[in-house]
């Protein structure tokens, strides 16, 4: 709900044209979540004691698995420029599966093979230029 | 039309480019769905960006035969280690585990390859018929109507991919939001971009859809580390019992169960929403309701194997049938083909196989291909496909990490793409953790300019009137549709409710 008041708020100055659809969109936001919450309150009431919602019952045991997970990606994404492709899929990965706690030389050889596949496939097979990087750029 | 449009599609796809696409896909497909980790979709996203660079045909048969592979590959693990690959596999486990068990391996396997083969094929065949003559009607219809349809695939699959129908819908509509995120097409002014320039042209879909359903469910997957999966037993094949159990399963004893679960997976596949794992089931369930011996399912017969497989690999060809020929898709791996084929330039939806011939026909000819490439493939990469499930999902979440960012990047050599990739997975990972499946979202993100466009458009036309709507032969039938699935949800809940009260009461 607060997101759909976030974005309507933002449409305030939109032209009529562009902002109907949106709009229509955001009511019925608007009216769903309120349903949601009548919902919730009513289940409440009638469950208490019962504190899981079904989000919950989703949610895994280990989340910090999950944040070292995404913070690889964004390490990789500021790691490319730099090193190139190759070198930093390569770190990456011995970073992640290490801390994944993935042995040594599976981790190792995983990240070669990888690495080694996804240069042949997009730099030789489709000739994409991938980012080469100053590290990469020295070496190669 | 539709004989011309088989022969242009063979033609093409007699190219080596096509050949080879559909032989990888058949054979990336079956080792994804062997992987109990990974899921179709997820195979079909991470690889979207890769599909990206081929000629849209091509593109569209690679896709395709992941799909067909997949749901056979699912079977593998299912049969040999108790464990499904794919939610469409689930049953597959009841029987095809207690076969291997007792040594009768081989046997599930190749009866589970020949008819999940044959039921690609007979859907294949079924919506080379019906796919042309779906899509000439479609192209009739009035901007309005079409709005109407876009409506319907987002309510229809809001209610149906989750438990709680709301939250299904309130996913669809973030998804139709973030659809109207960059410039308005009609007077091309800004909306929802925050000053960031690249958001312009809206939200990449190759990054969204590979961060909405790849990337999220690999967040989930680092969480839980998979268990040691062992494999029942070898599997030994001779070609005599290959040719014996295959001719069972197409033409021999076990025909009617084959050709029935088709029927029931067909026409499940056909439903938005109603996926494999829906049809698995209920086609198990009916083969034994129709057998003269139901006491022997469970105890590892090929009939129980042959239902569910039959079943989840007809549900392909039926889910691409709306995805192509109306631009609704049957299913989550449908509506990333459909976006795929889509940023290629191909407009799927009503009038594709009349403006696009020769991709359309390339599709079909490609989707009977990979049917039987599938059988050939499937029973050849067996002990492969059982080693690579005992992959750990870590090692697995790292590789589709890299091969997403390096495929996403590839696109359009824009590291702001992997950004919003990044994004877009946090924002998966958190409608899951709500209780609602970020598919909704893709479908709502895909099918929003659609509902956008025929929405003004169907004003315009109207001169601002809304009756264009409603007061329409058609309007008023596809109104009545979409109330009935509105409505559905809840009149299914009463129901059970209403079955639970009596039989406690019982």
């Amino acid at each position: 709900m607060a997101f759909a008041l976030f974005l309507t708020i933002s449409s305030w100055d939109y032209p009529f044209i562009s902002a109907l659809y949106p709009r229509m969109l955001l009511a019925c936001g608007f009216v769903l979540s309120g349903i949601k919450v009548v919902f919730m309150l009513r289940s409440k009431s009638k469950d208490k004691g019962v504190d899981r919602t079904a989000g919950e019952a989703e949610t895994s045991p280990n989340p910090k698995r999950m944040w070292i997970y995404l913070g690889s990606g964004i390490l990789y994404i500021l790691l490319m420029p730099d090193l190139g492709f190759i070198l930093s899929s390569l770190v990456i990965l011995i970073i992640l599966l290490t801390l994944f706690g993935i042995k040594l030389k599976t981790t190792l050889s995983v990240a070669v093979g990888t690495s080694l596949a996804l240069y042949l496939i997009f730099v030789i097979f489709l000739g994409i230029p991938m980012p080469k990087g100053v590290v990469e750029s020295l070496l190669f | 039309m539709i004989l011309d449009t088989l022969l242009i599609g063979f033609s093409h796809f007699l190219s080596p480019y096509n050949l080879l696409a559909a032989f990888i896909g058949c054979l990336l497909g079956i080792i994804f769905g062997a992987l109990p980790a990974f899921t179709a979709s997820m195979g079909v996203a991470t690889l979207l960006p890769f599909a990206y660079s081929l000629p849209v045909d091509t593109s569209l048969v690679l896709l395709s035969s992941i799909y067909v592979g997949a749901m056979y590959g699912g079977s593998i693990p299912a049969i040999l280690m108790h464990t499904p690959g794919t939610p469409g596999a689930a049953a597959t486990v009841i029987d095809g585990y207690a076969m291997a068990k007792k040594g009768q391996a081989d046997t599930a396997i190749v009866v589970s390859a020949a008819s999940s083969s044959i039921a690609s094929f007979v859907g294949g065949v079924f919506i080379c018929i019906t796919g042309p003559i779906l899509s000439f009607y479609a192209a009739r219809i009035s901007p309005a109507e079409i709005f109407l349809v876009t409506l319907l695939g987002i309510i229809v699959l809001g209610n149906l991919a989750g438990k709680d129908s709301i939250k299904g819908l309130l996913g669809g509509i973030i998804g139709l939001l973030l659809g109207t995120v960059g410039a308005d097409f009609v007077v091309g002014h800004d909306r929802f971009t925050f000053g960031i320039y690249q958001l312009y042209e809206g939200i990449p879909l190759v990054p969204a859809l590979v961060g909405l359903l790849a990337l999220s469910e690999c967040f989930t997957m680092v969480q839980k580390e998979s268990g040691e999966l062992v494999a029942v037993s070898e599997v030994r094949f001779s070609l005599r019992k290959i040719l014996s159990d295959t001719w069972d399963t197409i033409f021999g004893k076990y025909w009617k169960d084959t050709y029935l679960s088709t029927f029931i997976g067909g026409v499940i596949g056909f439903i938005p929403g109603e996926g494999a794992a829906v049809a698995n089931f209920v086609a198990y369930d009916q083969a034994k309701r129709h057998s003269r011996n139901p006491e022997r399912f469970g105890t590892g017969i090929p009939e129980g194997v042959i239902a569910c497989e039959a079943a989840n690999n007809s549900v392909v060809p039926l889910a691409l049938l709306p995805a192509l020929a109306l631009g609704i898709p049957g299913s989550s791996t449908a509506a990333l083909i459909l976006a795929g084929v889509m940023m290629q330039g191909l407009r799927p939806g009503p009038g594709v196989f009349e403006r696009s011939p020769d991709v359309m026909g390339t599709f079909l000819v490609g989707l009977l291909a990979a049917s039987w490439l599938q059988l050939l493939i499937g029973l050849l990469i067996v002990g492969p496909a059982c080693k690579l499930c005992q992959i750990k999902n870590s090692i697995l979440a790292g590789v589709i990490l890299v091969l997403a960012v390096i495929g996403v990047y590839a696109v359009h050599y824009s590291f702001f793409d992997v950004g919003i990739m990044l994004a877009c997975a946090l924002l998966g990972y958190g409608l899951k953790v709500w209780g609602c499946p970020p598919v909704t979202a893709v479908v709502g993100l895909i099918l929003g300019p659609i509902a956008e466009k025929s929405f003004t458009t169907a004003l315009s036309v109207s001169g601002g009137s809304a009756d264009i709507f409603f007061f329409r032969p058609v309007a008023a039938i596809l109104w009545g549709i979409i109330l009935f699935s509105i409505l559905f949800p809840w009149l299914r809940r009463k129901r059970k409710e209403m079955h639970s009260k009596i039989s406690q009461e019982g």
